[in-house]
């Protein structure tokens, strides 16, 4: 009983580390729901019939714009923000796509902090759900950080085809490795959440 | 009893698996902030060779079917920065550099101690908050600085280019957000550790 009252003790957390894990879980929440308002918001847009803007279309052949100073040796520009009348159905079944996938990224990951947060809170961090939580949100990264680059090039594409624009290229997508990693890295972490859970269990059953 | 103290590591597989990320990982990084500290030394050395990247405001003539088109961005190279421009952009890809290097030693190390069978290590947990802090204060730092970099290569540049180049800069506040994130893991960390003290205590 006393290494019980002794090893409750241990895990009581103080004011300050409290109030650390309060601000962090209420800006992931509110980040994840601003989120969630921007998606619904963005999807709307979309769908409604009527001009849309998409932002940074790369061009098919950079243009150099006009300067005459031998300060500058080069300047040219490879992406546009386009205003068009209509969009083709295809691009926006892939534009609602890739803002569904990079939207549930961000919702994902403020998700799995703010339950995280709360179980640190509660003095039991390692359970199944958090461990399945941060495995998650790996697919997730996987998914919007390369998913969402890849459903907008399709969606530029679409439009540059449909609408006959030769100026913008055909298909062009820059893809950021970046999200492989971090996948990488959130599946190890979620391996050392498996055994802290093993721990948990342990000492719960040694108590 | 022993053997309960002791938590279960992964699997030979898994080992592998891990010594092959920390192996892609670390190089890859090394890579990446080693080429992000040559170019902040070059880009002062010779500014001109290296192209500073500018918001912009470009009219486009695009075929029918688009209402208006413009350039966003423009990619400038100039002999005619400031040497306090130069000086800001340099910083800002040190800085870019700097958060890169930290945060792939940071994961190098956690990643070492998974394959030791000890995630809940004290440096684990080190490891963990030095990441979430590069993250979140080398991306605004870096961000900051050099957007600060952009507005007065901008600035600089008014007089040759005209109307064309933006004082001002793209700021993407998900990395702060992700450091925060990160910050928080350490709490986890540190519950692992006291967990496992608590069994040793125990057992």
């Amino acid at each position: 009983m006393a290494a019980e009252l002794q090893t409750r003790a241990r895990r009581t957390l103080g004011l300050i580390e409290k109030t650390i894990l309060g601000v962090i879980a209420g800006a992931a929440a509110a980040i994840g729901i601003v989120d969630l308002v921007l998606l619904v918001q963005r999807i709307v847009d979309l769908v409604t019939p009527g001009p849309t803007t998409l932002l940074g279309v790369h061009l098919a052949e950079p243009l150099t714009p006009e300067f005459a100073s031998p300060e500058v040796s080069g300047a040219v520009t490879s992406t546009v923000d386009l205003t068009v009348t209509t969009l083709p159905s295809g691009a926006v079944v892939a534009l609602v796509a890739a803002a569904i996938v990079t939207s549930l990224l961000t919702i994902g990951i403020c998700a799995v902090v703010a339950w995280l947060c709360l179980r640190v809170f509660l003095g039991k961090p390692f359970v199944r759900s958090a461990t399945w939580g941060i495995g998650v949100a790996a697919i997730l990264v996987l998914l919007g950080g390369l998913g969402g680059p890849l459903l907008t090039g399709i969606a530029y594409a679409e439009t540059a085809l449909r609408l006959e624009i030769d100026e913008l290229a055909p298909f062009l997508v820059t893809l950021d490795l970046a999200p492989l990693g971090w996948t990488f890295a959130l599946a190890v972490i979620a391996g050392a959440f498996e055994i802290g859970q093993r721990l948990q269990r342990e000492n719960e059953g040694l108590v | 009893m022993a053997a309960t103290s002791k938590p279960g590591g992964p699997t030979r597989a898994d080992r592998i698996a891990i010594w092959l990320i920390l192996g892609a990982g670390f190089l890859g990084g090394a890579f990446v902030a080693g080429l992000g500290l040559f170019t902040a030394i070059s880009r002062l050395i010779d500014p001109a060779r290296y192209p500073v990247s500018l918001l912009a405001d470009i009219p486009v003539e695009i075929g029918p079917g688009v209402l208006q088109a413009h350039g966003d961005s423009v990619v400038v190279n100039a002999d005619g920065l400031s040497p306090s421009t130069v000086w800001t952009l340099a910083a800002g890809d040190l800085f870019l550099a700097l958060t890169i290097g930290i945060v792939t030693v940071a994961f190098s190390v956690v990643l070492l101690r998974v394959t030791q069978r000890r995630p809940f290590h004290r440096s684990m947990q080190i490891a963990v908050l030095v990441a979430g802090c590069a993250i979140a204060f080398g991306s605004l730092l870096s961000q900051g600085i050099g957007g600060l970099g952009q507005m007065m290569a901008a600035t600089d540049l008014e007089g040759t280019l005209g109307d064309i180049a933006t004082p001002g800069f793209l700021f993407a506040p998900l990395p702060i957000i992700i450091g925060f994130a990160i910050m928080a893991l350490a709490y986890v960390f540190q519950a692992g550790e006291r967990l496992q003290r608590d069994q040793e205590g125990l057992v």
